[in-house]
């Protein structure tokens, strides 16, 4: 069929019939002249209108035509994609962090009752995680059914092996690369590149090849999107509009401008009745806003053309904020802002300036307009990867209720996208991840004692409990949409533990003879500075592992590679029953090899080592950023005080399902090879995990 | 993004390397040529800013 023939004929026709309206309206055609010169503005207006509504009307006859052929297709073909299948349908509910522990304390006082039904009726299990236990890893598990040296994913972070630099492990965004100089301007010639370093394939592609849907809702580790049959919003990895993962701006009249964690502070200054300040936006942009008090409880915002409304306390809506990015060009985003001090020093608090989903400056969706879709649905939503500002609370930018109200709100717009997708979906695959659940136990995990309890006197003691029972009505809610054809899962990455003592693995590797520093420098910067890298054997950054400086891999490695395996079998001997010289327990109950518990084309990009660490202790602050301190271990004193960067086997996370399955030790990989055997397909070879298998009753 | 690329192979080395691309753990031949690609790349290609790549961690909740 020759389209492009087709298309220049149905324009020929549209231009003569415009072109005889035309006439006739203007009254050519009877030679009356009275009427007003039209210009064409008014004539391109019409033949846009025109054109709609004739295509429209094609569109619509054409549809009506092949109805019947379409149904035949779909009926002859259905039955060969859903043939084998056991299920319509699955329901993948993803609970970020939910901790067997607690679920299992709460169960058996009867305070999770939806879940509780669910482990009746089908099974509940401890689900092995990934080693390392962190998310990014283990949701890449999840979708790809490989172990982390087949998908790339072994941390948040990577490490270029050219100079020792940290990046985001699983996507570099490069920026445009051809430029036209105007000025001070540079206009952009190219798209600015997006790569996923995420690596295998997720069930859902395999699913769509069959032609079997799914609907993918923000699981960690998509961004950016790819193409497959189906829907797909990105998660974890999605920056804010500055590129950063995500940088508050704190704003007070008695703030000296810096950088703080995770943010800027900068100045408001004082201008009649209100005040003035300018939020920072991409390269260098800003928007200037004012703030105006116009009764002693009520404030208005003046930004970007804009007026809103503010209280003490209370956040904006989601205000869409455009910033200069060159001439006659603006890139969009969204913000939210909380009053949180008025008298007598005034302080505002800004999000991060996210991607706006109606217009976002990098894909977030697949089909590109499904971001766009859900926007007009269900209202703007927070697209940045982790949008729970965490470091705000840690900074004090934000009290903890402001912390809590925001992940409400952010866990409110998951539901809507959710139980949408929910509705729509009569056959095929929904998964959606719910962070809630993961930073909040990360900022309140203080409010728990030693044993996991809640501390009587804690300010915020039942946070953890009602977040859980919270989840429990999201599981309750989603029952409606679960038939018998219908396989529901709730399932959590990892589980939790409390954050009290830090590890310095760097120092330990300095005190004992591995890492170097320069002569002159008594302590190293963030990301090595101040290392010498031609004296040093071993290093760490990041949260999960042990790197050797290998010769031929590190650009300065000295390690040759016939001595790895000997260096390595001799700091898994000295770092495992590392004692924590305060309190005398062991702070590393296992280190593992990574040549021995992974396997695949990736090993290579791996930490070398994966130290165990026990319940109370992580890599500390120092350590992940590639530092050294002066002592070995460290008390952990911030808000964040709940982690799971722990042996593994400390920090399960939980399955349920609605079906009983023959489910000894599963573990994440064995989520996507369980979707392909529930739809009758073949698991491919390079799938590490295994289907759980139905159990005949 | 993906883009379509036609690049002619020689027959005998893309049929050896059809028969290993999931021995070897990957998911396609397009994922091991891409895998091959990069790491000849990276020794190649100049490293990106430092600072820069820091910055963009910038926010990220479990680093300081």
């Amino acid at each position: 069929m020759n389209v492009a023939g087709n298309s220049r004929r149905l324009t020929y026709i549209c231009a003569a019939l415009w072109i005889l309206c035309s006439l006739h309206s203007t009254g050519a055609g009877t030679g009356t002249l009275e009427h007003a010169y039209v210009g064409p503005g008014a004539g391109f207006a019409f033949i846009g209108s025109f054109l709609t509504i004739v295509l429209s009307l094609l569109a619509s006859v054409l549809s009506f035509l092949i109805w019947p052929f379409r149904i035949l297709w779909l009926a002859v073909t259905r039955k060969g994609r859903f043939g084998k299948a056991q299920v319509k349908k699955i329901i993948f509910l993803g609970l970020d962090g939910l901790d067997p522990k607690l679920t299992e304390r709460w169960m058996a006082e009867g305070k999770l009752p939806n879940l509780s039904r669910l482990r009746q009726e089908g099974i509940y299990r401890r689900l092995r995680t990934t080693c390392p236990p962190l998310s990014p890893v283990a949701w890449s598990t999840f979708a790809t059914g490989v172990n982390p040296a087949k998908h790339n994913i072994f941390d948040f972070l990577n490490r270029d092996l050219r100079n020792y630099a940290p990046e985001l492990s699983s996507a570099r965004v490069r920026p445009a690369t051809r430029f036209w100089q105007i000025g001070k301007w540079r206009i952009p010639l190219s798209r600015p590149s997006v790569e996923l370093r995420r690596k295998s394939e997720p069930f859902w592609k395999i699913l769509g090849r069959n032609a079997i849907g799914s609907t993918i809702l923000r699981v960690p580790i998509t961004f950016p999107p790819e193409r497959f049959n189906g829907r797909l919003l990105s998660a974890m990895s999605t920056p804010d509009l500055r590129g950063t993962q995500g940088s508050f701006s704190w704003f007070s009249t008695a703030a000296e401008p810096g950088a703080t964690e995770g943010g800027l502070r900068l100045p408001l200054r004082r201008h009649g009745a209100g005040v003035e300040g300018r939020l920072p936006g991409p390269d260098q942009s800003q928007l200037e806003f004012r703030l105006r008090r116009t009764t002693p409880d009520d404030w208005e915002l003046d930004i970007d053309g804009q007026t809103c409304r503010l209280k003490s306390g209370e956040y904006t809506p989601w205000l869409r904020l455009r910033f200069a990015a060159g001439p006659l060009r603006k890139v969009r985003g969204i913000a939210r802002f909380l009053l949180t001090v008025t008298d007598p020093e005034i302080a505002l608090y800004a999000t991060p300036i996210e991607l706006d989903p109606e217009n976002p400056a990098l894909p977030i969706s697949h089909p590109g307009y499904y971001a766009a879709y859900l926007a007009k649905l269900l209202g703007t939503y927070a697209t940045l990867g982790m949008a729970e500002d965490t470091w705000a609370l840690n900074e004090g930018a934000i009290d903890e209720e402001a912390f809590l109200n925001q992940a409400k709100s952010i866990q409110a717009e998951r539901e809507g996208m959710f139980f949408n997708a929910l509705e729509r979906t009569r056959r095929g695959v929904v998964a959606c991840v719910f962070d809630t659940t993961d930073r909040v136990q990360h900022m309140f995990y203080r409010q728990l004692d030693a044993a996991g309890h809640q501390a009587e006197d804690a300010p915020y003691a039942g946070v953890i409990e009602d977040l859980y029972r919270d989840m429990d009505r999201i599981v309750g809610n989603t029952f409606r949409h679960v038939d018998e054809q219908t396989a529901f899962f709730v399932l959590s990455d990892h589980g939790f533990c409390s954050f009290q003592r830090g590890v310095n693995l760097n120092s330990w590797l300095r005190d004992n003879g591995y890492l170097a520093l320069l002569e002159e420098r008594s302590e190293s910067g963030d990301y090595f500075e101040g290392i010498d890298w031609d004296r040093t054997r071993a290093y760490t950054f990041g949260l999960s592992g042990i790197y050797l400086n290998l010769q031929g891999r590190e650009a300065h490695g000295i390690v040759p590679k016939n001595e790895a395996a000997a260096l390595k079998a001799e700091l898994i001997a000295k770092l495992t029953g590392l004692p924590d010289p305060r309190t005398g327990d062991v702070s590393i109950l296992n280190v593992y090899d990574s040549a021995t518990v992974y396997k695949g084309p990736y090993l290579q990009a791996a930490p070398d080592l994966l130290p165990g660490f026990a319940p109370g202790y992580r890599t500390s602050w120092s350590a992940a950023v590639g530092k050294t301190a002066a002592s070995v271990f460290e008390d952990n004193h911030k808000a964040w005080s709940g982690d799971h960067c722990v042996d593994p086997a400390a920090v399960p996370g939980v399955l349920f399902a609605n079906r009983k399955l023959a489910a000894h030790d599963p573990g994440i990989e064995d989520m996507a090879p369980t979707v392909l055997d529930l739809f009758g397909l073949p698991i491919p070879k390079w799938m590490d995990g295994r289907a759980l298998s139905p159990v005949l009753e | 993004m993906r883009s379509t690329v036609t690049i002619k192979l020689n027959k005998s080395l893309c049929e050896r390397a059809r028969a290993l691309v999931e021995k070897a753990g990957y998911s396609s031949l397009e994922e091991f040529i891409e895998h091959a690609m990069e790491r000849d790349l990276a020794t190649l290609e100049d490293a990106g800013s430092k600072e820069e790549l820091i910055r963009k961690l910038e926010g990220l909740g479990y680093l300081k």
